[in-house]
């Protein structure tokens, strides 16, 4: 069932050069070892610019080991992962990663502002323009003046507003994310889903988010990497043709958005 | 009402202990219970503590052993942070060092004091190497299991936010391991003090040590004093524990700990 996206790429989005390009992706654990584990046998896919990508499977499919994969956090066994043309040694300057667990990823001795300025520090950027960001890319995430607070001082669903304005703050040019909403409760859960389309409209950024809720990555999605169990293919590559402006009630309940359904329950459950 | 009775009974309850202790002191010694040249009475005690509080050879006492605290801490802090987070970087490293760290850290300092004398003599030198001496193998081993310890998804987050060398060791590397150096600072800084009146007292530099040895030497009418010093010993002790406890609460405030114990303070109200 794997194919090859080319064709798909072209027709959900304007065409142009892959942002990401996963070429026959292999991830092993332990090589040589007793309890070596493949936890990825074979992935290919690639993003254009502007895309919004899901990748789901059922638990245990090794998505967070392909996420970390293809942000540069880990080498692949065997294939290639490109970012912008260039082969991925080290997490590139212009990728952005969201972690599920924004209680660790937010770092609690820093204020939710300098968490925000501290990679346009490490970028270089000058205090005053900092401050500036700041500011605006709280006001991107629908938060106000919460720079000065801690993390651990705002609800789950801001901490990870403010995680998400931390990585939208170096203006990444490709946005990954992992299950960025699995700790939220359903009613914020919207609410963030809703914010990730719009920033994805405003900044023209790129996107891939690994999800385990099959609504969530028709809802998002302009197309669907679907992987089988561990070690995991690609079984399939969906597109979702429900165009760019996505309502919560509307669209989940669109006869579009059933079938879409249907059919990814049938490659997601187990046969 | 209820509120304001438990906090006097909570600052009353030591006094009466502390009134009690002293009383007792008082009575041991007149009723002749301990001779004067074993032990002076409580009054004659606190009457040399005020009188040397008043001189400058206390003061100057005191400094002296502040001086030999804060420098072998320093020099410690600054050694184990360095050389902890090398040897935690490093796996191979780290199980070739640790059994040599654990057979150090098992020498009391104090066994080394009579080659640091006879190298270092009666110094400020001398004194600085074995307070740093003591107080670096209990620091290095909490810089070690501190750095190890950082969580993978902090490590994967600085990474990814493209934060890395001096930046990554100071703004996520040392804060993510501060809990464990905290504790470590703690007991370095209880140990630190103790050697240094040890290397006053016994290796003969100056400080509230070598004060506690002059008095004693000075005969039966000093011994009042030599309490004094002692009392002046566990009181500097004191003040540093409480402004340890101060510091780490404030530098510390983000962590768990420190919130939980803001939340209980708020919950008792």
């Amino acid at each position: 069932m794997t194919q090859t996206l080319g064709a798909h790429a072209a027709g959900a989005t304007p065409a142009g050069p892959p942002v990401l390009d996963v070429a026959g992706l292999r991830k092993v654990f332990n090589v040589g070892r007793p309890d070596e584990r493949m936890a990825i046998d074979d992935v290919t896919f690639d993003v254009v610019k502007g895309e919004f990508v899901c990748i789901v499977g059922p638990s245990g499919a090794g998505k967070t080991t392909l996420l970390r994969c293809i942000s540069g956090l880990s080498a692949p066994t065997r294939g290639t992962v490109q970012f912008e043309g260039t082969a991925l040694t080290e997490v590139p300057d212009q990728l952005g990663v969201v972690f599920q667990d924004y209680g660790r990823s937010l770092f609690p001795w820093f204020t939710n502002g300098s968490n925000i300025a501290l990679p346009l520090k490490a970028r270089g950027v000058g205090r005053e323009e900092r401050t500036k960001r700041v500011n605006e890319v709280l006001t991107e995430v629908g938060l106000g003046h919460v720079e000065k607070q801690y993390p651990w001082q705002l609800s789950g669903g801001m901490q990870q507003r403010v995680a998400i304005a931390r990585t939208l703050s170096y203006k990444p040019d490709l946005l990954l994310m992992d299950e960025p909403f699995a700790s939220v409760d359903a009613q914020t859960r919207f609410d963030l889903e809703d914010l990730i389309l719009e920033v994805r409209e405003e900044a023209g950024i790129t996107v891939v988010l690994v999800t385990h809720d099959i609504d969530e990555a028709i809802y998002l999605s302009d197309r669907i990497v679907v992987l089988s169990g561990s070690p995991s293919k690609v079984r399939e590559i969906v597109t979702v043709p429900l165009g760019r402006d996505r309502d919560q009630v509307a669209t989940r309940s669109s006869e579009e958005f059933l079938e879409l359904r249907r059919h990814l329950l049938s490659l997601v459950m187990p046969h | 009402m209820q509120v304001f009775a438990t906090y006097t009974r909570a600052a009353v309850v030591p006094l009466v202990t502390l009134a009690l202790v002293l009383a007792s002191w008082q009575a041991v010694t007149v009723s002749g219970l301990f001779r004067p040249d074993q032990f002076p009475t409580m009054t004659a005690t606190l009457q040399a503590l005020g009188t040397a509080l008043g001189t400058e050879a206390l003061w100057s006492a005191v400094g002296a052993t502040l001086q030999g605290w804060a420098i072998g801490l320093l020099l410690a802090t600054v050694l184990a942070v360095v050389i902890g987070s090398a040897l935690a970087a490093n796996d191979v490293a780290f199980r070739s060092a640790a059994s040599v760290i654990e057979l150090f850290k098992a020498i009391p300092a104090i066994a080394i004091l009579p080659l640091v004398i006879l190298v270092l003599g009666s110094t400020l030198d001398m004194k600085v190497f074995l307070v740093a001496f003591g107080a670096f193998w209990p620091l290095v081993i909490q810089v070690v299991y501190g750095v190890r310890s950082i969580d993978p998804t902090v490590r994967d987050t600085a990474r990814v936010l493209g934060v890395g060398g001096v930046r990554r060791f100071l703004t996520v590397t040392i804060p993510s391991a501060s809990p464990y150096m905290a504790t470590g600072l703690r007991i370095a800084s209880a140990s630190a003090l103790i050697l240094s009146v040890v290397a006053e007292l016994v290796g003969g530099a100056e400080g509230i040590g070598r004060a506690i040895l002059f008095a004693r030497n000075a005969g039966v009418t000093s011994y009042p004093t030599m309490y004094a010093y002692i009392l002046v010993s566990g009181l500097l002790g004191i003040v540093l524990t409480g402004a340890f406890f101060l510091v780490e609460k404030r530098a510390m405030h983000w962590h768990e700990s420190q919130r939980n114990a803001k939340d209980n303070e708020l919950g008792a109200r």
